[in-house]
């Protein structure tokens, strides 16, 4: 069975003034469907140019990057934003959120900038549904720079499964939660698992995260472990 | 895609800066309006009627004058110049549709008369010249024709100079206090001319003096500027009568197949050893440079709000870079950041260049009132300053909203380049 994402013989290598630096060094990964994997590791190990590698954002490396036996590479620039938006869903540690848009049309911007026409009606149905499992169905016309940092991560969590993506892409997503926030943001990503059977990736320093994952590796030195 | 509220919420967050974009352009807008109306004001009202109107497509060809010190002779009197045979050679010149000769009166004459039109009578020696019919058809007055009436007519049709009407209209009505004339005024209008006779020359031959009517069918730029103009037959009749036969060729007009050709004709011309006009060469010599500074004008214009839009997208851009690269990281495609960055710059054009026109209109109409009431004791004033032509009025805001986009590309473009992995590591 083709997995879903697996990168090959991948190197990466940071060119900072006269010194290289290796992240990543003959890198080999696969990942299953429905699998809650967590990467752990120091700060600056590369962790998070694992997620690039794997979304496509970063092509500057050498070895492949595979999703669904399709190499990133032999893409073209417009065939991998497409890849991004209809396959993957991104949270981030500083949410990234679109602070000029409602909670609601933050959750839409994945359709609104895909090349697919939409029924906008449909498209609020979905978004208002993911708003309601994640416990926000009062903020759906809320200004986000009013929301807490846990309720923007829900929104941030919304928006990443607004397209039913194949694989979401966490990247520190508790790096800016207390502990109790951050208990309820690994509850929604066990639900996420149970219910759209999607692939889950976080990159994270914290044990909560990780703990729960089915699957934990931790970069040093540019190889996983 | 609906980016349309993406677009609309960019605009609206950077309010200030979106204010200010938009007010530079709207400025710049409506200052292009103000010269380009005020120019062509200017040119249909001011300058064509003070110069004599040089219809488009005709050149006109004058006898050489050589000089030799204070003295100037016709090139025709020492054996060359505008005759049967140069004409012969102008009409075989590449490019010439038509060749219209301009006859001279051989003989002295003079006119008495015009006390109803201007008060008391006046008289005076004339000159005259005959041309083609068809050469002035368009300026016949309706109901009039300009033919030669033959021998047994006394009735001669008459063709006044345009530009003698707008001199008389400038200068003479004022110093006569009398009222200024419009050409339908004139048309109609008869005086005697006496043949043979003039207060300068004398009579050299009594026995051929002959006293006609001359009635005013027309007013046109191809007259001679001060005197008559006759039907060619007209003349030729007359210095077969008075001057032997003689008929001297006083000018030429040639059309050219195309106005394009105008340059490359006269070149010729002047080959052949002949003159074209300098009134009319110095008029095109000033639309050229006029031309030059306006089109300078339009495009220090539209180089000046594509760097404004250049500098202010770049801030609004650079100010933006995360969210930028967070819409690249969820699926927009570099041709999609440029769309909406275009888009946004498309809606602060539209509507400043709506509002670059609405002020630009006012502030003409304001200026314009102000320069007539100014102006209103002034023996020249025109009825208005200013004039608008579709191409003014579509070209102006179009070239205020294609200035925007150019600005606003350099900016799209390195928006859609950026690096969002790089972006969002920050």
């Amino acid at each position: 069975m083709t997995a879903l994402v697996e990168l090959r013989d991948v190197s990466k290598t940071f060119i900072d003034g006269d010194q290289q630096n290796h992240v990543l060094r003959n890198l080999n990964l696969e990942i299953r469907t429905g699998e809650f994997l967590a990467v752990t590791g120091p700060s600056g190990a590369g962790k998070s140019t694992i997620l690039n590698l794997i979304s496509g954002l970063d092509l500057d490396y050498v070895g492949q990057s595979l999703f669904l036996g399709n190499d990133l590479k032999s893409m073209t620039d417009d065939q991998r934003s497409h890849f991004r938006n209809q396959e993957i869903g991104f949270i981030f540690q500083a949410f990234h959120l679109i602070s000029q848009l409602t909670v609601l049309e933050n959750i839409c911007v994945p359709v609104w900038v895909s090349q697919i026409s939409i029924d906008e009606s449909a498209i609020k149905v979905r978004a208002k549904k993911l708003l309601a499992s994640l416990g926000l169905t009062d903020k759906e016309h809320s200004d986000v720079t009013q929301l807490s940092g846990g309720e923007r991560q829900r929104v941030a969590i919304a928006r990443a499964l607004i397209n039913e993506p194949k694989l979401v892409l966490a990247d520190e997503p508790t790096g800016n939660l207390d502990p109790e926030t951050t208990d309820i943001i690994v509850r929604y990503f066990e639900n996420i698992i149970e219910e759209s059977n999607c692939t889950l990736i976080v990159v994270t320093h914290d044990e909560r995260v990780s703990r729960k994952a089915n699957r934990v590796l931790r970069l040093t030195e540019g190889q996983l472990t | 895609m609906s980016l349309g509220i993406l677009i609309r919420r960019n605009l609206s967050r950077h309010q200030r800066r979106t204010m200010i974009v938009a007010t530079l352009l709207a400025s710049g807008i409506s200052g292009l309006l103000i010269f380009g109306s005020f120019s062509l004001g200017i040119i249909e009202n001011v300058a064509t009627p003070l110069l004599p109107k040089l219809p488009v497509g005709l050149i006109k060809i004058e006898p050489k004058t050589l000089g030799l010190g204070m003295f100037g002779f016709d090139s025709q009197a020492l054996g060359g110049g505008l005759d049967e045979k140069a004409i012969a050679r102008l009409k075989q010149t590449p490019n010439v549709a038509a060749v219209y000769e301009i006859i001279g009166a051989g003989f002295p004459l003079r006119a008495q008369g015009g006390a109803k039109l201007l008060g008391r009578g006046i008289r005076t020696d004339l000159f005259a010249t005959g041309v083609p019919e068809d050469l002035v058809s368009e300026d016949i007055a309706e109901g009039y024709q300009f033919i030669d009436p033959g021998p047994q007519k006394k009735v001669i049709p008459v063709l006044v100079s345009r530009r003698l009407l707008d001199l008389y209209n400038t200068t003479v009505s004022q110093a006569l206090g009398r009222p200024k004339l419009t050409k339908e005024a004139l048309i109609g209008f008869s005086a005697e001319i006496v043949l043979g006779s003039s207060y300068v020359r004398g009579t050299p031959d009594p026995s051929k003096v002959q006293t006609l009517v001359g009635q005013v069918v027309g007013v046109s730029d191809e007259a001679t500027l001060v005197g008559i103009t006759v039907p060619r037959e007209t003349i030729l009749r007359w210095n077969r009568t008075h001057a032997a036969g003689k008929s001297p060729m006083v000018a030429a007009y040639i059309k050219p197949e195309s106005a394009a050709n105008t340059a490359q004709i006269t070149h010729q011309i002047e080959k052949l050893g002949l003159q074209v006009d300098e009134t009319q060469k110095l008029i095109s010599f000033a639309t050229l440079i006029a031309s030059m500074i306006a089109s300078g004008f339009l495009l220090g214009f539209a180089l000046l709000i594509s760097l404004s839009m250049a500098q202010a997208f770049s801030l609004m851009i650079n100010e933006r870079r995360q969210e930028l690269a967070t819409l690249r990281a969820l699926g927009a495609t570099k041709g999609t950041l440029v769309r909406m960055v275009l888009m946004e710059s498309l809606v602060i054009a539209v509507g400043s260049s709506a509002l670059g026109m609405l002020l630009g209109i006012l502030i003409t109409y304001g200026l314009d009132t102000w320069l007539l009431s100014a102006l209103k004791e002034s023996s020249f004033s025109p009825s208005t300053f200013v004039e608008y032509s579709p191409g003014l009025l579509l070209g102006v805001p179009a070239a205020g909203v294609m200035a925007a986009l150019v600005g606003a590309l350099g900016p799209a473009l390195r928006a859609s380049e950026s690096d969002p992995a790089k972006q969002l590591r920050q």
